[in-house]
């Protein structure tokens, strides 16, 4: 397993890092952090996956993503920790990963495309 | 195949065929490193001018991955391999290098690092040993503590303070030192294990020419950081193998054969620790990957470090849940595990403490403001530490 990032992993890096920088610097952060009315920002999240389609990085074309892989996701992930951003960001990636490995067609046709877009905020609930 | 898979068989083929051997032995440790040397497979990405073979760290790493599964006899040339013959290959004079390289790597010396006093662990710059130029020899008088290793060691790296009216750090030289000099006195300590792997050593007039200085004149402190930083990556990097009696591996066995799984509770420590031991073994798989790209962890060698005391302790708390009362030593070769509970708080200590490795990490790696030092522009000999503190009355 390479655990390095590519040299396309780097530029996906260091562009996030950048949109966060921008979007959600440290005051925001805070802000969000004490605030009751909202656990993350959502208008970062509609930019995040929207404009930069992150959420849908290891989601596969034909469900309406970018069909990369789980070394993406982890740059993202690790963008988003050093940026300290609140975000829906893991549970969604895992209720995509989960939905993906269940084989279930229907499922994934009809919640996928909704996950990788953003408009749909999916986590995993263990039962 | 690759020709680092062809070098990865040819080592695991060597490494089948020897005769594995307890490490209590230091002579049979001796020999096995002559062994070692003559397969090719001591100081692999060393130079070879002085004793090494000159290979890269990615053969360097390959064999010590390899090497973790067969106990070989070798752990007592740890400190000298580890840390002081990589600090005389990257700042030694070229006689320092021809002397002493080929005898570590053969077994033919043991060497020992002589930094910690007892009145200077983290603050180690603090340190109060003293080495006065008398003509061309160094006259050393002081004490040494935690010293792993010296009371087999044959040479040792010591830092003494060589001028006390500048500022901490600048007055400080790294030495070369033979233990065997009448003037050195080493005496084991005996920790919480029932073992002595620690010693204290005091220095009555030993006299070092002046050709054993590593490094510069007063510049012992920037000797020391290059033998510290390769202290951290070698211990950061440590395996923490399945094999360990607090290992996931034998903690969810036990638990199992005790019938503790059926708990909910229990269960979830167990997937902690799990996710813990993953953590880390990433965290060093990604090191490994970086070494060999050619990147140097440098100061992230002290995330590992943190994260392995970090595991171990964990460990120990999961452990003394499942064992009870069994994790409770109260004669000699009562269970093993209570053994390996005493060693878990060291991890935490030695080495450089948890939260010096938090000062680093935070300093060095995330850039954040550092910690500010009153004591950095002021001469040594007005600090009111160690002994000096009772001095000034404090």
């Amino acid at each position: 397993m390479r655990l390095i990032r590519t040299a396309e992993q780097d530029e996906l890096g260091l562009s996030v890092r950048a949109f966060l920088a921008r979007t959600s610097p440290m005051s925001r952060v805070r802000a969000v952090a004490e605030s009751a009315a909202e656990s993350y920002d959502r208008k970062v999240w509609d930019r995040m996956t929207g404009e930069l389609g992150l959420a849908g990085l290891a989601v596969p074309e034909e469900y309406g993503g970018a069909g990369f892989g789980r070394g993406e996701v982890a740059v993202v992930l690790e963008e988003l920790g050093a940026a300290l951003t609140p975000s829906p960001y893991l549970g969604s990636v895992l209720a995509a990963e989960l939905l993906l490995q269940l084989g279930d067609r229907a499922a994934a046709a009809e919640l996928l495309p909704g996950i990788a877009a953003g408009t749909t905020v999916a986590t995993l609930q263990l039962p | 195949m690759s020709e680092i898979d062809d070098y990865a068989a040819r080592a695991r083929a060597w490494l089948e065929g020897v005769e594995a051997v307890g490490t209590a032995d230091v002579g049979r440790a001796r020999e096995f490193m002559g062994v070692l040397h003559d397969a090719g497979y001591s100081g692999i990405s060393w130079p070879a001018e002085y004793g090494g073979q000159g290979l890269s760290e990615a053969e360097e790493r390959v064999f010590q991955q390899m090497a973790r599964g067969y106990s070989l006899p070798v752990s007592v040339f740890g400190i000298g391999i580890g840390m002081c013959g990589p600090t005389l290959v990257s700042i030694g004079t070229q006689e320092q290098k021809q002397r002493y390289v080929r005898p570590l790597l053969r077994g033919e010396e043991i060497w020992c690092q002589m930094f910690s006093e007892p009145g200077a662990g983290s603050d180690v710059a603090s340190l109060q040993t003293r080495a006065v130029l008398d003509g061309d020899l160094w006259v050393i008088n002081g004490q040494k503590v935690w010293t792993t290793v010296a009371q087999h060691a044959d040479r040792g790296l010591l830092i003494a303070r060589t001028d006390p009216d500048v500022p901490k750090h600048q007055g400080i030289t790294m030495f070369v030192v033979d233990m065997h000099h009448p003037g050195v006195t080493v005496r084991p300590l005996r920790d919480m294990t029932g073992d002595s792997h620690f010693n204290e050593i005091f220095f009555d007039d030993v006299t070092v020419p002046a050709d054993q200085v590593v490094g510069e004149v007063n510049g012992g402190w920037s000797a020391a950081v290059t033998t510290l930083l390769h202290e951290r990556v070698s211990i950061g990097m440590g395996a923490a193998g399945g094999d360990r009696p607090m290992s996931y591996a034998n903690l969810s066995a036990q638990a199992r054969s005790r019938g503790l799984t059926d708990d909910p509770a229990v269960r979830e420590r167990l997937v902690d620790l799990y996710l813990k031991e993953r953590a880390f073994e990433l965290l060093t798989a990604r090191m490994s990957q970086e070494v060999k790209a050619g990147i140097n962890p440098g100061a992230r060698g002290s995330v590992g470090k943190l994260l392995l005391a970090d595991l171990l302790l964990f460990g120990a708390d999961v452990a003394t849940e499942v064992f009870g009362p069994e994790a409770v030593a109260f004669e000699p070769g009562d269970h093993r595990i209570a053994q390996s509970l005493s060693w878990a708080p060291g991890m935490a200590l030695g080495g450089g403490t948890n939260e010096v490795m938090r000062n680093i990490i935070g300093d060095r790696v995330l850039g954040l403001p550092r910690e500010p030092q009153v004591d950095r522009d002021v001469p040594f000999r007005t600090l009111k530490v160690g002994t000096q503190a009772r001095e000034a009355g404090a």
